[in-house]
């Protein structure tokens, strides 16, 4: 008898997850996990539903159930101290980081968590720093409270060093600060010199005095304070012999300025302050919004944030808590399920499985037995497990592996094309206004000489070129990141250009690893045969319990004993009732039926029952979308599977696809390595057997399917859901140079218009003035407009979403 | 008197008044649970 599939569209009332079919009921809402129930249940029974009505499905999914023993470690009076931050009899103060809130249900709840617990006096959100500060009095203590907010789901992030916590938000105030000085002298200084300008002549002497004054006075921390990042750029590049983008622009506002001040004091003009200050203001606004587009990225570079901060260590047959600079060699460990390894260590007792996605990129699950090397960074599931330490923390394969420079490669300072173009441009510039000097010079026309050689510094000024550049990537960034695809840095978008080729790893990527659509065939199994099944499943550490968990259904787990593993082809296992064995159909002297995906063999108490069929499911629309990417890039797909699926893919992209099966993880950075040779190759997978293939290729893309699971080998990130729009990401990577190419060419325009007047000496230096600042508001709303037209024709078709492959 | 409100706006982006500009905006639109 075949069982069906289940289509899978019920969304979890609390977080938003598919229920894979089987939601569970609870006061006539669904719900994915018992997870979420309980969360439900406790905001539900505290009068907090309101939690709901702010937000479709704000809940956050937590994986985790069992907090009893992961907080333990605040007990310990040293950690506790460290995190609070006041305390006396009546009442205790913390900030908690928690990084799983991001709407506003969220935050309301956040902060009416006092209905959750009495002992909860008040607690406020900050949610730009996803943070809340708590006041609590003693009776509840920190470790309680911190599994309270676990048991909402808001569980907070510890970070082992303090000192770091304070350091993000200061370059990013620096700037606001000088934006602020900036501006306010930039517009009042505007506002003083109109009379001036005005009166033509017939002010009074002392308000024209006064106000000249004023302008100069205001000025003074336009120049010294706010722009001094340019005259310390532009320095450190004489220094290093060469002339970056800022040395003009220092150049520019040194010039301006004395020749502002020789105009006021000696000449008894305006000067061209105003210019000065809009300048400096409009070049730190530019540099503020590309910060700003930085910071959805965070790469937090130092792997210690990863680490429980502390750790359960076994001395003398006691369970102590120890800090990560405690630990030391021969210290038995004790890791739970959840719980990321501190340090490199062998495992002494339990059966491990281990995730090194965040030190391999692979998020392949591997098992580890008694007597292995487990390594630090890897993140264990399964029960307790002990292990010897046998490497100290800061000397572990990760600090190894971080400080090799495959993550320090952003300092590979290829000159991009637009510092050369401003190099250049400066040579020019500083050319052309001495030409212009030496020519008026001869003329004799002093006063035409002055006005030529100022005007032309200050027209033919390149800042347009770095804001150009600046916004456009700033503006391109966030487009992309609004569509969950996060680029490393701005400078990939150059890279992405150049891809003309694009290798899919299949499992995972392509097909959908979480929805997985399993088959059986055999004979029906009674509600404890299903239980027992569920509970091995669950016990037994393999890829495939999975999709056996989703086809039987939840039930209650059960003890199950005697774990054997057979020879890497399956397991067996004793519930209460049975004894069951799951594995490869050559265990129960069966061959594979030679269907596409796996074949998982069962038999309980020795008779065998039939085989699970666990499928592939493919990504919604994913095909079409691969389809149409063929035409203009050379697509590839690379599977670590057997060709049983091949002809099936086969018969979709015909010869418009490369098809490279039974591929290993060596085999996929061979490949891409060949396909390096004829052109630039992006690299689409999931950390499961390719990251060596993403590290190799020139642009290594990692899709997620949740966003917190990224890995720092990768360029960039996308979330699962949003591949088939990779696409329009790539045009609009491509775009890019487009519109600074346009951009350019507009800003060149001025340049050459300004030029033309300025050289003759004809250019006023107050249309000069005025002509920068233009340009760089032009540049601002051309920069934005020209993304935003591109995007929106990037965006290609929508692929058909409810059309299912398998 | 335009310079007092400048070291005003200094003065608090320096405390931090403007560090979360999330949060202000959405709690003005709860509502008090009246117990």
């Amino acid at each position: 008898m075949i069982q069906g599939k289940e289509k899978t569209e019920n969304q979890c009332y609390h977080c938003g997850d598919s229920c894979n079919g089987d939601p569970i009921i609870h006061q006539g809402k669904e719900f994915c996990c018992d997870g979420c129930i309980s969360v439900f249940s406790i905001l539900n029974n505290n009068d907090l539903c309101d939690y709901y009505s702010l937000n479709e499905r704000p809940g956050v999914k937590s994986r985790n159930v069992n907090w009893k023993e992961k907080f333990s470690f605040l007990d310990k009076e040293a950690i506790a101290n460290s995190i609070i931050q006041f305390s006396n009899e009546d009442i205790i103060q913390a900030t908690f980081n928690v990084p799983s809130m991001h709407c506003s249900s969220c935050l309301w709840l956040l902060e009416n968590i006092k209905e959750l617990n009495d002992s909860i006096v008040s607690s406020r959100v900050d949610f730009i720093k996803k943070e809340v500060f708590i006041v609590w009095d003693p009776s509840l203590s920190l470790r309680q409270l911190v599994e309270l907010l676990s048991s909402i789901g808001y569980e907070p992030f510890f970070e082992l060093d303090e000192s770091k916590g304070n350091g993000k938000p200061k370059p990013k105030k620096k700037r606001i600060l000088e934006l602020a000085v900036a501006g306010f002298a930039f517009s009042n200084i505007m506002m003083i010199s109109l009379p001036d300008y005005f009166s033509s002549g017939h002010l009074d002497i002392e308000f024209s005095l006064l106000f000249k004054n004023l302008s100069v006075l205001l000025s003074l921390p336009v120049m010294f304070y706010c722009a001094r990042e340019f005259f310390k750029n532009a320095y450190m590049g004489i220094k290093n012999k060469t002339l970056n983008i800022d040395a003009p622009i220092a150049a520019a506002l040194i010039i301006i300025f004395i020749r502002s001040l020789y105009d006021i004091y000696i000449i008894g003009h305006t000067g061209y302050l105003d210019s000065l200050s809009g300048i400096v203001f409009f070049m730190l606004a530019g540099r503020w919004l590309q910060d700003r587009t930085n910071e959805s990225l965070s790469f937090n570079r130092d792997y210690r944030s990863f680490f429980p901060i502390a750790v359960s260590v076994l001395k003398d047959g006691q369970t102590l808590s120890k800090t990560l600079n405690e630990i030391r060699v021969d210290d038995i460990i004790e890791i739970h399920h959840g719980e990321v390894i501190p340090a490199d260590a062998v495992l002494s007792k339990g059966k491990g499985l281990i995730d090194y996605s965040f030190v391999t990129g692979e998020s392949q699950e591997v098992g580890a037995n008694v007597g292995e090397l487990i390594y630090a960074g890897g993140l264990h599931k399964g029960s307790t497990l002990e292990l010897i330490v046998i490497k100290e923390v800061s000397q572990s394969y990760l600090t190894n592996l971080w400080n090799k420079d495959v993550f320090k490669d952003i300092a590979n300072a290829k000159a991009s094309w637009l510092d050369m173009a401003g190099k250049y441009f400066t040579y020019v510039v500083f050319v052309l206004a001495g030409i212009a000097a030496i020519y008026w010079i001869n003329q004799g026309e002093s006063e035409l000489m002055w006005n030529a050689l100022t005007t032309v510094l200050i027209v033919a000024c390149p800042c347009a070129l770095l804001l150009a550049a600046n916004y456009t990537q700033g503006h391109v960034m966030s487009m992309l990141a609004k569509d969950s695809f996060y680029l490393k840095n701005a400078e990939l978008l150059e890279k992405l250009r150049k891809i003309d080729t694009i290798v899919f790893d299949k499992t995972g990527t392509i097909t959908n690893a979480d929805h997985t659509d399993v088959n059986f065939e055999g004979l029906p199994f009674n509600e404890d045969e299903k239980s027992s099944i569920y509970a091995m499943a669950n016990a037994v550490m393999h890829p495939f319990s999975r999709g056996i968990k989703q086809y039987i259904g939840r039930h209650e787990l059960s003890i199950v004993q005697n774990i054997a593993e057979l020879d890497g082809k399956g397991f067996e296992a004793n519930t209460k009732l049975h004894k069951i064995r799951i594995g490869l159909p050559e265990l129960f002297d069966r061959k594979t039926k030679g269907t596409i995906g796996s074949e998982i063999g069962i038999s309980i108490n020795g008779t065998f029952y039939g085989t699970f069929f666990i499928g592939n499911r493919y990504r919604e629309g994913i095909d079409e979308c691969i389809l149409d990417l063929s035409k203009n890039y050379s697509v590839a797909i690379l599977s670590g599977d057997n060709d049983m699926g091949k002809s099936r893919l086969e018969e979709k992209f015909g010869d418009r696809v490369t098809l490279l099966f039974n591929k290993s993880p060596l085999d996929k950075l061979a490949c891409v390595e060949g396909f390096q040779k004829e052109g630039k190759v992006l690299m689409v997978g999931d950390g499961l057997n390719d990251a060596g293939a993403l590290k190799q290729s020139d642009f290594g893309l990692v899709i997620t399917d949740n966003m917190n699971n990224f890995t720092p080998a990768s360029d960039g990130i996308l979330d699962a859901k949003k591949l088939v729009q990779i696409g329009s990401f790539l045009k609009l990577g491509k775009a890019t140079r487009k519109i600074i190419t346009i951009c350019f060419m507009v800003s060149l325009i001025y340049n050459v218009v300004g030029l033309y007047f300025a050289l003759q000496g004809i250019l006023s230096p107050v249309i000069a003035a005025i002509l920068m600042p233009l340009s760089s508001i032009s540049m601002i709303g051309l920069t934005y407009f020209l993304s935003l037209v591109y995007a929106r024709n990037s965006k290609s078709k929508i692929y058909d979403i409810n059309h299912v492959y398998t | 008197m335009a310079g007092g409100f400048l070291v005003a706006f200094l003065y608090s982006a320096k405390k931090g008044q403007f560090d979360d500009d999330y949060s202000p905006a959405h709690r003005i639109l709860f509502e008090d649970k009246n117990k």
